[in-house]
């Protein structure tokens, strides 16, 4: 009787269950709903097409549902679900659940459920199984000696590349679904008894809180994990290379893997991080201190170059060298514009340049190239529009402003180069001292977390590290 | 960790907040050129300085760790020690003005000529502003920024002027050719107060110092390091430009590094100069506008972050107000602020204090 | 709404900040397209009470060696006027804005010099636009205006070239005092030294030279002599020395650092040496009201060349030629320490002041007048000079006596 009624209900259960899929996922094509038969009951096996692949479904699920006899075996102490787990799908990641509530939400994380007609339990398995590129070499962050893996988009693969260089029991990986949309799979990673527990609980606390609405890169949660306020100087750092932030998770920091972005982020980031480069590690400790003190001076250059140039030309004379003044009053001789419309000009055609050749179908680089170099360069000068002193300036602050090793880094500092040109042109140096004092002072002022991000203890261990 | 105690300050930027703040000015302006021997001046100055320092260290003892306003309030009573602390902050307001003066001079005759006083001014408040309102942690941050900065520079300065064989050793010469006595007169009358008597300032701070006998240590070691620049760049000065020119030049230093020239292409290095001034009158107004900022908010029953903008412009535009002419504004900072304003405050007042703690409350009860 | 708090609060520091920014009213600026350097200053004097000021103006394109087109690299502009402080009046005949900060060179006419500097050094002390180092010259026998009105070839202007011919001669041979303000400075300003500055004349027609013609012809129309030394009374000029007196001035206060002599050895012969590291030590002591000055000059040697017979392949060689040399060089300073005194009577080589730094207390009688000591001065030098090689010969080629 009780039977019966079992048997009554899950038939209907599968006939409501197939329903309720179909109006949820709004036949949606993908959706597979196969009818099935195991050890003689009647079931039902429902998953996304679009999140496995039909071959490992065949191999490791239907298979040896199916092949093996499941009708003879003793039902004394397992119900048939907890059979299958433990018998035939052993090693796979399963569970059983009696609400199918969250069905669908499961569907699409990659499980594929079971129902059987006898069974008051669904059995849900893990079967995702996705196209993922393959680890390559990064590509924004490249290296001339080290390691050539990179992340991928793929938040397993990225867990893995950093697990098998921490093999550290630990290391830890907590997971976070974010974007009310999206469900994005949110890895928060540490290594336990470095990280700073209160800093982990402010980043739970902040991930938790996250009301994004969808989520497909790292980028997006930036903003999140950076403290209130703006800053000129990015607080979240990011990296495509596993040693970069294997390195800084073992020097207490936390690391956010998010799924889809090849870019993992590091909180907190302090200045120093992003004049370091993980092949300093790798070389003659002495030339990489010269490659570093060589990225301060880039950073200084991108900064306030062409802003010292246009004040120092057009405010304080007395201040070049009497051969060097002619020689660039020479050149400015017949030149339209003044010094700081020049170099506005100037450095908003190589902002465009740089747009266009970040944007454009790489079919058409070499044109850009062409129209960017001999058009605007070339021609420009010759036609006496702008002068040769004015294109060596700009061209070394936006070379300069490349060297830095996290080009998020590079683009953000860009702007304030803007500020600073706008300050020389009015007050001169001093307004170039001025707007210098203004970065310092912001730099001095930004903690994440408590932890300043110039000067702090990080860096100090980090350096000994280093050494 | 380092967040726990964020509103502690780590000995490092201790150091070079007081380093930076005595060099300041004063390693621009120099010593008062009342004696040819300005750097003997510079040097015996760190005896009393020191003195002065350890007075401050008892105060800091008697505070218990609280620090200077709270300190007013307990030994002269609540009203009293409200004006006094009123008093105080005033002080500071003005001390923070007459260095963005100091500043402004500089720049008005090196950088600019035609651009109103206003304007720079104005910019400066505002810079000053911003970095009290970050808190003591990120001004002591800022210093250590700042301190390299100024000593980088100030020995770029005297390595260039050694390599344009400037420098000439003759120059220090003759030796005491007035008299030690004068040199004794000169840096109990004006070396003292100005720069090391401001000290006085860091007791407002002294919650953030940490305990006495180490700041007392630190004091020490930033005074030392500090008078051995100043006597530095005093000897540089002399050595540069001979004892009796620079007598006759408004900023020694800059006068100095006007000196350089190497191969005809280095030269004219004023900008360095500048630059030294602007960062050490920046860090200098943001102490003292913080420590302004900190007693009139005891005062009155204000926020203290509402307070930092309005002060800075006030300090600004006082700066501009307080003396007619270059002349007025030295005068003014040689006579009558040492004996009206730096003595009475820096020296009077807080002996009073001490003493007055001691007789009030008798060993046992403190 | 993550983003809209930030941005608010961007907004505010940018209106906060761009408040500054149209209030600068960029009054300082000046374009180097639009303004012009001042590279020389030339100040003759009228006959009457006027200054006439010559200024050299730079054409910027066409001082530079690649980009020339035919025209002068400088034009000269005169202004007449009670002070050099007129300068900003030059717009009166000059269409661009004037940058005075690179101005090389300052030639006073000797008849100005006659009267007192004191009045036109001021105004380029004071301002920050001028530099100490600045070089200051008299000109000798020709209006100063004229030194500046010769071209030269390479597009050189005569300020430039005047200035780098000057400093050449003080570093090779040592026949022009640094001649900088702040030569003057330190002249006026420290005790026991009275100026000398360097003294420059022209030769040629100026007529020819002051065309850019001239420029192609190979003998120069014209040409820029330095002559010696002025020497100065306070900031009026006395007189003039030679380039010979001017070296070893320039010896005494220790200020020459290579130079050439030829020294006469045996039977009217004479051997060239090339000095090296020259270095002097000064010694005065007060005995009673006659200063005692001992000079002791030391320095390195080279042989450049030998006529008389002198074996430097031995070492009695060298002895020979370095007693030589220190006899004749000890005359020599000798000699023009006594000229000075008797014919100036103004202590140009620092005693005075090397008796201030060293000996204050023996200084202060004399401190209203030194120059009135000086005259009595006793003066005792000696010279070790170090013969150190022969170059690339030994003696003299000649063919070995059979």
């Amino acid at each position: 009787m009780e039977k019966s009624n079992a048997s009554h209900s899950a038939a209907s259960k599968i006939a409501r269950m197939k329903e309720s899929l179909e109006l949820q996922f709004g036949h949606s094509d993908d959706l597979a709903l196969y009818p099935l038969r195991v050890a003689g009951q009647e079931g039902l096996l429902c998953f996304l097409t679009t999140m496995t692949r039909s071959t490992s479904m065949m191999d490791n699920v239907v298979k040896p549902l199916v092949i093996q006899d499941l009708s003879g075996i003793s039902r004394e102490e397992d119900d048939l679900m907890t059979h299958i787990r433990k018998h035939v799908l052993a090693g796979l990641t399963t569970q059983l659940t009696d609400r199918s509530e969250g069905l669908a939400q499961k569907l699409g994380l990659g499980f594929a459920a079971i129902v059987l007609e006898g069974e008051p339990n669904l059995l849900l398995i893990d079967v995702k199984d996705l196209e993922v590129r393959a680890v390559s070499e990064p590509t924004t962050q490249n290296v001339v000696r080290g390691p050539k893996e990179g992340f991928t988009e793929s938040a397993t693969t990225n867990m893995s590349l950093i697990r098998r260089r921490i093999i550290n029991d630990k290391l830890r990986f907590e997971k976070y679904e974010l974007g009310e949309q999206t469900r994005t799979e949110v890895y928060l990673t540490y290594v336990e008894g470095e990280a700073d527990e209160r800093m982990l609980d402010a980043v739970r606390q902040r991930l938790n809180a996250c009301s994004l609405v969808s989520l497909f890169d790292s980028g997006s949660l930036e903003s999140l994990l950076s403290p209130e306020g703006i800053q000129l100087f990015p607080t979240v750092y990011n990296s495509e290379r596993p040693d970069a932030i294997c390195s800084l998770l073992l020097d207490q920091r936390i690391g956010v893997i998010v799924s889809g972005s090849p870019f993992v982020l590091i909180t907190p980031a302090l200045l120093h991080d992003f004049f370091q480069s993980p092949e300093d590690r790798y070389q003659w400790f002495v030339l990489s201190h010269f490659v570093r003190t060589i990225r301060y001076i880039a950073f200084f250059f991108s900064i306030c170059m062409p802003a010292l140039y246009v004040a120092i030309t057009s405010y304080h004379q007395e201040l070049i060298p009497t051969m060097l003044l002619t020689s660039i009053a020479a050149q400015r001789e017949g030149i339209p514009f003044p010094a700081v419309i020049e170099i506005f000009l100037m450095e908003l055609s190589f902002e465009l340049l740089r747009e266009a050749s970040t944007r454009m179908p790489r079919i058409v680089g070499p044109s850009i190239a062409i129209a960017g170099a001999l058009v605007l360069g070339e021609a420009a000068v010759q036609a006496g529009i702008v002068s040769n002193i004015n294109v060596i300036v700009v061209s070394l602050a936006a070379i300069s402003s490349y060297v830095a090793p996290i080009y998020s880094f590079a683009s953000n500092i860009r702007l304030s180069r803007y500020a600073l040109i706008v300050f020389g042109a009015c007050l001169g140096l001093y307004g170039v001292i001025a707007g210098c004092a203004f970065l310092m002072i912001h730099l001095s002022r930004i903690e994440t977390y408590g932890i300043p991000y110039v000067f702090s203890r990080y860096q100090r261990a980090r350096n000994k590290t280093t050494c | 960790m380092e967040a726990l105690n964020a509103s502690k300050l780590s000995p490092i930027h201790i150091y070079t907040i007081q380093l930076v703040f005595l060099l300041g000015t004063s390693i621009i302006f120099g010593t008062p050129k009342s004696v040819p021997d300005t750097w003997l001046i510079d040097l015996i100055s760190l005896l009393p300085a020191a003195l002065l320092c350890c007075l401050y260290a008892g105060l800091v003892d008697a505070s218990h760790e609280q620090g200077l306003y709270p300190l007013l309030e307990k030994a002269w009573g609540r009203y009293a020690g409200k004006l006094l602390t009123l008093c105080y902050a005033l002080y500071f307001l003005y001390i923070a003005s007459r260095n963005i003066r100091d500043m402004t001079e500089l720049v008005m005759t090196t950088l600019l000529r035609f651009t109103p006083n206003g304007l720079p001014v104005v910019m400066f408040a505002l810079l000053v502003a911003y970095a009290a309102a970050g808190g003591l942690p990120a001004i002591g941050r800022l210093s250590v920024m700042i301190a390299a900065l100024v000593i980088l520079f100030f020995l770029t300065l005297a390595w260039m002027l050694y390599f344009s064989q400037s420098i000439d050793f003759e120059r220090l010469l003759p030796f005491l050719s007035q008299g030690f006595g004068k040199v004794l007169q000169a840096s109990a009358s004006q070396s003292i107060w100005v720069p090391y008597g401001e000290l006085i300032v860091f007791l407002v701070f002294v919650p953030h110092l940490g305990a006495k006998r180490e700041y007392r240590r630190i004091s020490l070691i930033s005074l030392v390091s500090a008078c051995a620049i100043l006597t530095m760049s005093d000897i540089l000065q002399t050595t540069t430009l001979g004892m009796e020119n620079i007598k006759f030049s408004v900023f020694a230093l800059l006068d100095a590094a006007r000196m350089i020239d190497i191969f005809h292409f280095i030269t004219r290095m004023d900008a360095l100069v500048a630059l030294i001034i602007i960062f050490g009158v920046l860090l200098k107004c943001a102490i003292f506008l913080y420590a302004a900022v900190k007693g009139a908010s005891r005062v009155f029953p204000t926020q203290a972050k509402h307070l930092h903008l309005s002060f800075a412009l006030l300090a600004g535009a006082f700066s501009m107000m307080v003396s007619h002419n270059g002349a007025e504004h030295v005068a003014e900072g040689l006579k009558y602020v040492i004996y009206g304003l730096h003595i009475p405050l820096q020296f009077l007042l807080p002996l009073g204090t001490l003493l007055l703690i001691w007789i009030r409350y008798p060993k046992g009860e403190r | 709404m993550l983003r809209f708090i930030p941005l608010i609060q961007l907004l505010r520091t940018l209106l906060l900040a761009g408040m500054c920014v149209p209030l600068a009213g960029c009054w300082d600026m000046i374009e180097v397209s639009r303004s012009t350097l001042i590279t020389g200053l030339a100040i003759d004097k009228d006959g009457k009470k006027n200054d006439i000021v010559t200024f050299e103006v730079l054409n910027t394109s066409e001082a530079q060696p690649h980009n020339q087109s035919g025209g002068a690299p400088t034009t000269l502009y005169t202004s007449e006027g009670d002070s050099v402080a007129d300068l900003e009046r030059l717009n009166e005949k000059l269409e661009r804005q004037i940058v005075t900060s690179h101005n090389q060179i300052i030639l006073i006419d000797e008849d100005i010099a006659r009267e007192g500097l004191s009045q036109y050094i001021d105004i380029l002390q004071r301002s920050r636009y001028v530099r100490e180092d600045v070089t200051l010259l008299i000109t000798h026998d020709v209006p100063a205006s004229r030194l500046l009105k010769v071209v030269y070839p390479g597009n050189m202007y005569a300020s430039l070239k005047i200035r780098s011919q000057v400093e050449n001669y003080h570093e090779r041979w040592g026949g022009v005092p640094i001649s900088q303000l702040f030569n003057y400075t330190q002249a006026t300003l420290t005790e026991g030294n009275s100026l000398i500055l360097g003294a420059i004349t022209a030769t040629g027609d100026p007529q020819v030279s002051q065309n850019m013609d001239s420029v192609k012809s190979l003998v120069p129309k014209s040409t820029i002599l330095i002559t010696g030394s002025a020497v100065f009374r306070e900031d009026k000029l006395i007189g003039f020395i030679g380039a010979n007196d001017t070296r070893y001035v320039n010896m005494i206060r220790n200020q020459l650092s290579n130079t050439s002599f030829a020294v006469p050895i045996a039977d009217g012969k004479s051997a060239a040496i090339r000095y090296k590291h020259w270095d002097t030590e000064l010694s005065v002591v007060m005995n009673g009201d006659v200063p005692h000055v001992k000079i002791h000059l030391s320095g390195e040697g080279q042989i450049a060349s030998i006529l008389g017979d002198v074996p430097l392949d031995e070492v009695t060689g060298f002895q020979q030629v370095e007693q030589a040399a220190d006899r004749y060089l000890a005359d020599q300073v000798q000699a023009t320490v006594n000229k000075i005194q008797t014919k100036f009577g103004v202590d140009v080589f620092g005693f005075g002041q090397h008796l201030y730094r060293h000996h204050y207390r023996q200084y202060l009688p004399f401190k209203k007048d030194w120059n009135s000591a000086f005259v009595r001065a006793k003066v005792d030098v000696t010279a070790s000079v170090r013969i150190t090689n022969s170059d690339l010969k030994t003696s003299r080629l000649k063919k070995e006596p059979s």
